[in-house]
């Protein structure tokens, strides 16, 4: 598996914020979780969440002398939002994805499975 | 101007004839590599016959204009041509005009298209690592999600995506030959190759060469995914994985929806026995090569003279 590196030191803060119990969270409190298992400086933690909230996945507000941050959506939300994009191809022509299988009409799909399950039957009876 | 309109022609002549040819040759999704191949060099050498006419057009319109002792003695000369009834030959300048025109308007929409793709396709993938989650000994990003799924993305790095919900009912076979179909891909640039002959059919919709080629393109290039898969895991696993994920997420209504013809050939192709045939792949190669040599040949046969277009 590919290591992960300094890029992805957002997804895994991320990943911190979104299993977090708490509404809000502060650089201090996942810097304390963080430095448990790796080596990192608390500057580190504290800009890229700055970057994060400056790319719109974390929103704060000032708490004192620090900011208190909170997920803009939740990571259920993004998933639904990434989904809708990956399936509806008319809406984003230009976003190019590779499906597995073509996405296929409601209409269509009931006789699609038929024919393919024909196919299989018929395939798993030849090679017994 | 004269090697130009060689060229010219000769696109001509694969844009009209390229697509019935190809169309008979890859349906059956035989030798599938082969057949993408097949489509690409036929687009490709549509494409170079361009540049290459537009080359020559641009450096014959120089030469002629840095014989010409001035702008006005240009003008004059074409006046004096017009007056002596060489409308012909004032008739192609302007049709070279347009038509270097075309190409170059044609290329920087192509241009700015694909650089639109690759930034949305990019932001799709940083967003998916962002959101979605690793599990150990699987190489692919998981998104939670009630629709089963399974698709790449070209990026940086690519990533393969596949929901809860697939991994939830497919079975570990089925899985594991999904993500070697994925990986097929990515190996094999395909989301590249794809999106540019998406490009192209979006860039010229009126030629059937470039908008059926990206239709063929694509499925040839599953079917490669396909045995690519088939030959590392046999053809049951990837045949259960279609039959599990085909139609069971269906897109949005009111959204572009494809037919499911690809799919059932994919299915076919995977459970019918393997038919060997030199011949057919020989006449897939030999059109490759003509093809290939195609914009090369007409430009050498017109230097020489040999095409009866040599002569004006």
């Amino acid at each position: 598996m590919r290591s992960r590196g300094f890029g992805d030191l957002e997804a895994v803060i991320m990943d911190r914020i979104w299993d977090r119990e708490a509404k809000t969270t502060t650089v201090r409190e996942i810097f304390n979780e963080l430095v448990t298992e790796r080596e990192i400086a608390y500057t580190t933690v504290m800009s890229t969440m700055d970057n994060l909230h400056g790319k719109g996945w974390l929103a704060r507000k000032k708490d004192g002398k620090a900011y208190r941050y909170w997920p803009t959506l939740t990571r259920e939300q993004h998933s639904a939002r990434l989904m809708r994009d990956a399936l509806d191809a008319g809406g984003r022509p230009e976003l190019v994805l590779n499906h597995f299988v073509e996405q296929i009409g409601p209409e269509e799909s009931a006789g699609l499975r038929a024919a393919l399950r024909r196919i299989a039957a018929r395939s798993r009876r030849a090679t017994k | 101007m004269t090697i130009a309109a060689c060229l010219l022609l000769y696109s001509l002549v694969v844009l009209w004839v390229g697509p019935p040819i190809l169309r008979g040759l890859t349906r059956s999704g035989y030798s599938p590599s082969l057949g993408a191949a097949a489509w690409m060099t036929a687009i490709g050498s549509v494409l170079v016959s361009w540049l290459a006419a537009m080359t020559f057009t641009l450096a014959d319109l120089v030469h002629h204009w840095n014989h010409s002792d001035s702008v006005l003695a240009h003008c004059l000369e074409i006046l004096r041509d017009i007056a002596v009834g060489n409308a012909l030959q004032l008739g192609l300048l302007l049709l070279d005009g347009l038509g270097v025109t075309a190409i170059a308007i044609s290329a920087t929409r192509l241009v700015r298209m694909l650089m639109r793709m690759r930034c949305q396709t990019h932001e799709h993938a940083s967003d998916v690592r962002m959101v979605g989650r690793r599990l150990t000994g699987l190489d692919a990003v998981v998104i939670d999600a009630p629709e089963p799924v399974a698709y790449c993305i070209a990026g940086r790095p690519h990533e393969v995506v596949i929901t809860s919900a697939a991994l939830a009912t497919l079975t570990k076979p089925q899985l594991a030959a999904i993500l070697a179909h994925e990986r097929a891909h990515l190996d094999g640039r395909h989301p590249e190759i794809v999106a540019v002959a998406r490009g192209l059919a979006a860039t010229f919709p009126g030629l059937a060469l470039m908008t059926e080629g990206a239709q063929h393109i694509s499925r040839l290039l599953e079917m490669c995914a396909d045995d690519a898969a088939a030959s590392e895991y046999g053809p049951q696993p990837i045949l259960g994985g279609i039959l599990t994920l085909a139609g069971a997420a269906p897109i949005p209504s009111g959204a572009l929806g494809a037919t499911g013809a690809a799919v059932v050939a994919r299915a076919e192709r995977l459970a019918a026995a393997r038919k060997t045939g030199f011949g057919r792949n020989a006449v897939m190669s030999a059109v490759i090569a003509i093809m290939a040599g195609g914009p090369l040949a007409t430009a050498v046969l017109a230097v020489t003279g040999a095409l009866i277009c040599g002569i004006w």
